[in-house]
């Protein structure tokens, strides 16, 4: 177990580097300057700028100096916001991304086991087929369509919640739509994997024998089935954490969040390479974390499984 | 739900037949796959006959027959038509065979006109918009707008149209009648100064595609321009020539039922051509993987392990913007994302298989080692990978619908291909603006075939290997 | 004799042969070819595709030439356009101050945005000349001349001018509609059945469309920013929200030499900055070389050229002179409340241009401390008529009214709060759903909605739409072809049937703008018979 950890400890970095050359190289080679704008900038004042962000260098030199920076921590400038550093751009904005994710993921998880374990526990009962077509319906209908479809409903026709806006000064009702929105699918995917444990796990021969023991069905549930049902949910986790961030870009944008998803496309049309840079190393080491720790908790959970 | 259904089907034990005959008995009683298949076959046909069945260019935009509801009719129009005579006829008309084109049209030296009316009906506010035909065109706001002869205020579309002639419209006065009555329970009455009205009808004989004669109002000309917005009826060869939208239009006055059309040739497309990528690349990886076994399997692991930590969608995002948003970029882009998955799948079967006798007995009378994995071991695990591959195929679509939903649809010539991700973008920005049916449809037809191609890829599974029920 | 006879029928033969061949050539040369396929460049956005498909059939239509069209993301147009690697390409222009010299200099020979390869002496000629005219009447009359060599050879093609297209809440009261659309905030109150609201309610959301890429005046250039610099300070003049002429700001009076070259300005006493400290010349100084001289600033200034005028300042900004010497730079600080400014040469326009935002003052003790944190909501000091207090990234900015203000009894809002959604259906919703005051832009697809609202306001703005010529490069180095182009253009009908807010036609290449208003010349008319003979003459075929 702790081989295993610290096997993915040391191929975490060399992920993080991987993607740092990528992004590097394909900001550099693509075609625009991040300074050219609609009014002509004398050619001198160009000159400058580049030197400014040391865009004059070889890309080598340019990389190996921004190792640098990285290494120390240090994103580097942005160079769209000239005011900010991209460090402190990814330190105000990740927080709304982050308090979006794992409500979301909090609220998939508590409506994705109820209705998982309505259905599981009664299969083919009339609980089952509803929880399992709903869930199906959250699965095929993308975030970019529930989420008009309930500002239509919830916000100009009700009147409940605003059209978009964000209170950053921590919860309000700002972030019940975008929520929903983000949870729904996983919420879904999460039903079908909970009903599926359970009626695999039910079945086996320590459900049985607790059974037979003579424990009261809720207990037999929630202290054995559960437990084993629960895996093929944990290891869904892991993925999911990586579609959370993404699917986070289209529901910020639909609901204007702050946050860092919808500073992605943005920064790469405005060949802001230092954001962009920093974004992607910034996204990737918490991916590369996030995965190491559903891993480790998948081993908790089943002893079975060994790690070599 | 599917699983309930396989669940009882498992119980009777059906007579031994082939594996394949076995699994298309079981699928086709499972009734939502069938349904499944039957929509997709529907969606499947129109999106491959597109250019031929869709009843309007999905391009051609007609902004001022924009956002009607469904089953809209208009008189059919360009925006300029221009006849001439030796030449073919302007572009909606057709250009072959003989015919008679007539076209009745209202000109008219037109401003644009705002009239703000307060609660008590009293006129607050008069804009008046630029005179184009005058030498210094500018916008105006007089206290009163006195009409001359042969001026008229025309308020309205369809049957609402009212027209006022010979009346002043006043501030801090009451609007006048009819224009009062079109203004009803409005802030706002926008209207249409009108001067020199006069109706004209131009006809045009076309023989063998070509303009022969031309007339207006029974006088030959030789050249005639009619613009969209003054038309008022046109008829060709004695009837009306409209066009009518099943769907309705979009903002462009574009067919919708043509764009979803069309859209989903290109969803299904980058669906179906991206996960074959995957599956090849995926496939080959993981049956080469799992056969060779040992260090180089832990190796090619190794690597996919640490492919499948890299943010692939940030990569797609940010290749698609700074180098264009191409077909083939795309497709390579998303097969490079799937694959993995597929990979490990195929690894997985081709390690269990390849202990069997029968790989055994082929590797003893000789067979090469391409022989083996392609000959042998990738066939006998295609049941699983038609079953995974078609529940990718929906991923993908909903990748890219994703992606043409950040304004990043794939384009070609320089045109955006719209997909059904694009429209429901661009539909979701309307429906906010009160036209709900621009959403609906396309979202609709996406998450219908979503629907069908998950509920296929579970029966088939259930079909096809009924011990991998309910994974997933 | 016989001999030479025959030499010399021998001779004439050849020389009719080769006359003859010759002539033929000549001929050859002069058949008309056929005209080359050209292609449409703009960046893409389905309404600039609008006016370049209208744009395509009208030049197949009238001069049957086959025009395709290509669009590219804006980072790459932009680069074609400095490359000029186009034919024919869409262009807009914001203008940065009320007067017709901000397009005017544009085609320039060598001018950073002329960017047709255009390049003519004698127009050069008169725009400098222009520049040392004093009289705006007079010098209207040397641009006339300039713009009718600019319409005569064609460089561009222009389309139209832009309409403002805000949606104001009929709550806001002191809101002027203006061609620079910039609307001051000291001028602007919040009204309630037909009062002065209370002051808790004196409070103005606006859509700003972006996040400010800085706080710094010397560093910005684009609109979000400049309508957050208006409230946070303030030049030593500032723009009369109603017509836009120059009006005291922390100058409260000039005087102006004989010349024209040197401006003699009095700072006003009361002019405090948000910390208290006073408003001082050398704060002006010390703020312009800052912009001026390259080593001063972190970040180079995008907008240092508006000091070009300044004596001295030219060659520093462009390099030609590596360090700066303050004393060579013709800016004067005679008295804490005296600032003595001497130019290069009498630009009429200087009053405008002191209120330009990249002319602002910035707080120097405030700027040495904390480098480039400065702008920090905790840092910032201004000496505009607003503070800032809250600054969240990518959701709002808030202002409140600066206590130290000189005119702070003006100022009747409580508070401003700039958002920078950039989707302008979002912005829409908002508006509708009573989130937002005032929006600066619609969406082009719901004109007939928004035209229903009764806060709509459309009104001239001071932005042109043309496209540009690549006159480098064949067939458009011709000028008879971008004539022929330009006449077979009906700009009514795409002002009427294309764009749908009562954009007008732009004739010439200025629209009208400045004091008194300059008034173009005819420009070229719509003649698609001329046109096809323009063509013709220039060599091509035209059926």
């Amino acid at each position: 177990m702790l081989k295993y950890i610290l096997r993915r400890l040391v191929t975490a970095p060399l992920v993080i580097f991987l993607l740092l050359v990528i992004t590097f190289t394909m900001v550099r080679v693509a075609p625009g300057s991040p300074f050219s704008s609609e009014k002509a900038t004398p050619p001198e004042i160009q000159e400058r700028q580049r030197a400014f962000y040391h865009l004059d260098k070889s890309i080598p030199v340019q990389f190996i100096y921004y190792l640098g920076n990285v290494v120390r921590g240090d994103l580097g400038p942005s160079l769209k916001y000239k005011d900010l550093t991209v460090n402190e751009i990814i330190s105000r904005h990740w927080l709304p991304s982050f308090v979006l994710g794992t409500t979301a993921m909090a609220l998939a998880l508590v409506m994705g086991m109820t209705a998982g374990i309505l259905a599981g526990l009664k299969p083919n009962s009339r609980w089952d087929y509803s929880s399992m077509t709903i869930s199906m319906v959250g699965i095929t209908l993308p975030a970019f369509v529930t989420g008009p479809l309930l500002v239509v409903v919830f916000s100009l026709k009700l009147g409940w919640f605003r059209v978009s806006g964000w209170d950053a000064n921590g919860f309000s009702k700002d972030i019940v739509l975008p929520a929903i929105t983000l949870s729904l699918p996983y919420a879904a995917r999460i039903a079908r994997l909970m009903r599926a444990g359970l009626l695999e796990v039910v079945n086996q021969d320590y459900i049985r024998t607790a059974r037979a023991k003579g424990l009261r069905e809720h207990v037999v549930v929630l202290r054995h089935a559960l437990k084993g049902a629960l895996l093929p949910v944990v290891s869904f986790l892991g993925p999911a954490v990586a579609f959370i961030i993404t699917g986070s870009l289209v529901v910020e944008t639909i609901f204007q969040v702050p946050g860092l998803g919808r500073q992605f496309t943005q920064s790469a049309l405005n060949r802001d390479y230092g954001l962009t840079q920093g974004l992607v190393v910034f996204v990737g080491t918490l991916l590369v974390v996030l995965n190491l720790v559903v891993d480790v908790a998948y081993g908790f959970l089943d002893p079975r499984i060994r790690y070599d | 739900m599917t699983e309930a259904v396989a669940v009882q089907e498992e119980k009777k034990e059906a007579p031994p037949r082939s594996l394949w005959g076995e699994a298309w008995s079981r699928l086709r009683k499972n009734r939502f796959a069938v349904m499944s298949l039957a929509w997709l076959s529907v969606i499947g046909i129109a999106a491959a006959l597109a250019p031929w069945i869709v009843p309007y260019d999905p391009q051609h935009q007609e902004w001022w027959t924009g956002k009607r509801p469904p089953l809209y009719s208009h008189a059919t129009l360009e925006l300029i038509m221009t006849f001439s005579e030796g030449s073919a006829p302007p572009a909606p008309f057709p250009s072959s065979g003989t015919h008679v084109i007539k076209v009745k049209k209202e000109e008219a030296r037109t401003r644009d006109l705002r009239i703000k009316v307060s609660h008590d009906g009293k006129v607050e506010h008069i804009e008046l918009g630029p005179d184009l035909d005058a030498d210094d065109p500018h916008s105006e706001s007089p206290d009163v707008l006195a009409l001359a002869s042969g001026e008229r205020i025309v308020a309205g579309e369809g049957e609402k149209r009212v027209a006022a002639a010979a009346t002043t419209v006043e501030k801090g006065k009451v609007l006048p009648e009819p224009l009062a009555g079109a203004a009803t329970g409005q802030a706002v009455l926008v209207a249409q100064w009108r001067k020199g009205e006069r109706t004209r009808e131009v006809e045009a004989r076309v023989e063998q595609g070509k303009v022969a004669s031309l007339a207006v109002d029974s006088k030959p000309e030789k050249r005639v321009e009619v613009a969209a917005d003054e038309v008022l009826d046109v008829a060709l060869d004695g009837s009306p020539f409209v066009h009518t939208h099943l769907l309705g239009t979009d903002d462009s006055g574009r067919d919708i039922l043509s764009r979803i059309i069309f859209g989903g040739r290109i969803s299904l497309m980058v669906g179906i051509v991206a996960t074959l990528v995957s599956l090849v690349i995926g496939v080959a990886y993981g049956a080469l993987s799992g056969y060779a076994g040992g260090r180089t399997d832990e190796l090619m692991m190794r690597i996919v392990d640490i492919l499948y930590a890299i943010p692939f969608m940030f990569f797609v995002i940010i290749l698609l913007v700074l180098f264009g948003r191409s077909l083939i970029l795309l497709f390579a882009a998303i097969g490079a994302v799937e694959w993995l998955t597929m990979a490990r799948i195929v690894r997985g079967q081709v390690l269990s298989l390849k202990e069997k006798e029968f790989i055994e007995a082929a590797r003893v009378s000789g067979t090469s080692t391409f022989g083996i994995v392609f000959g042998h071991l990738v066939p006998n695990s295609l049941g699983t990978v038609i079953v995974y591959t078609t529940l990718t195929i929906p991923e993908v679509i909903l990748t890219e619908a994703f992606l043409s939903f950040l304004g990043l649809s794939v384009q070609y010539n320089g045109q955006n291909l719209e997909s059904w991700g694009s429209l429901t973008k661009s539909g979701m920005d309307l429906a906010l603006g009160g036209f709900p049916w621009l959403l609906l449809w396309s979202a609709t037809a996406l998450s219908l075939t979503l629907f069908a191609l998950n509920f296929l890829g579970d029966g088939l599974r259930d079909a096809l290997d009924p011990r991998l029920r309910g994974k997933g | 004799m016989a001999r030479s006879s025959r030499l010399i029928a021998g001779g004439a033969v050849l020389a009719l042969l080769s006359a003859s061949l010759f002539a033929y050539c000549a001929r050859a040369g002069e058949k008309p070819k056929p005209f080359p396929k050209v292609e449409i460049l703009y960046n893409t956005l389905e309404s600039h595709r609008a006016i370049a498909e209208a744009l395509a059939q009208m030049w197949k239509d009238e001069l049957h030439v086959n025009v395709g069209l290509a669009n590219t993301e804006w980072k790459v147009y932009l680069d074609k356009m400095r490359d000029l690697d186009y034919q024919i390409a869409r262009a807009g222009w914001v203008f940065d101050y009320n007067d017709p010299h901000n397009i005017f200099e544009c085609w320039q020979t060598g001018n950073g945005n002329n960017r047709t390869g255009w390049s003519n002496k004698k127009y050069d000629e008169l725009i400098e000349k222009a520049t040392l005219v004093r009289d705006n009447a007079e010098r209207w009359k040397v641009y006339q001349d300039a713009e009718r060599l600019a319409v005569d050879e064609a460089p561009i093609l222009p389309i139209y001018i832009y309409v403002n297209k805000n949606m104001l809440s009929q709550k806001v009261k002191g809101w002027y509609d203006n061609v620079l659309n910039t609307h001051p905030y000291d001028a602007i109150w919040i009204e309630e059945d037909g009062k002065v609201a209370p002051p808790d309610r004196q409070k103005l959301n606006f859509n700003n469309g972006a996040e400010p890429q800085t706080l710094d005046p010397a560093i910005m250039s684009g609109v979000p920013e400049s309508r957050i610099a208006i409230a946070l300070y303030e030049g030593l003049t500032r723009y009369d929200p109603k017509d836009l002429h120059p009006i005291p700001g922390v100058a409260e009076s000039w005087e102006i030499s004989e010349d024209g070259k040197t401006y003699t300005f009095h700072l006003r006493p009361d002019a405090r900055w948000s910390n208290g400290d006073p408003v001082t010349a050398s704060d002006f100084v010390y703020s312009w070389l800052r912009v001026i001289d390259p080593t001063q600033l972190p970040q180079p200034a995008e907008y240092a050229q508006v000091f070009d005028w300044i004596e001295g300042a030219k060659p520093v900004i462009h390099g030609d002179v590596k360090t700066c010497d303050p004393t060579r730079i013709g800016l004067d600080a005679r008295d804490a409340r005296t600032l003595v400014v001497r130019l290069a040469a009498p630009c009429p326009f200087f009053l405008n241009l002191c209120a330009h935002s990249t002319y602002y003052p910035v707080h120097r003790a405030t700027v040495e401390r904390h480098g480039q944190k400065w702008t920090r909501p905790e840092n910032i000091v201004g000496n505009g008529p607003f503070i800032l207090k809250q600054w969240e990234l990518s959701a709002k900015i808030v202002f409140g009214p600066s206590p130290t203000y000189w005119g702070h009894e003006r100022v009747k809002l409580h508070e401003i709060t700039f958002f920078p959604i950039d989707s302008q259906d979002t912005a829409l919703n908002k508006f509708l759903a009573g989130e937002c005051d005032w929006l600066d832009d619609v969406p082009i697809a719901r004109a007939d909605e928004v035209k229903k609202n009764p806060c709509f306001r459309a009104s001239p703005f001071l932005t042109i739409y043309f496209y540009r010529f690549n006159c480098t490069k064949p067939p458009f180095d011709d000028p008879r072809v971008r004539r022929a182009f330009s006449m077979a253009v009906d700009k009514k009908t795409i002002c009427s049937k294309v764009e749908r807010f009562g954009e007008i036609p732009l004739k010439g290449v200025c629209p009208p703008c400045g004091n008194p208003p300059y008034k173009g010349v005819p420009g070229l008319p719509y003649d698609p018979e001329g046109a096809r003979k323009l063509l013709r003459e220039a060599g091509y075929e035209v059926p």
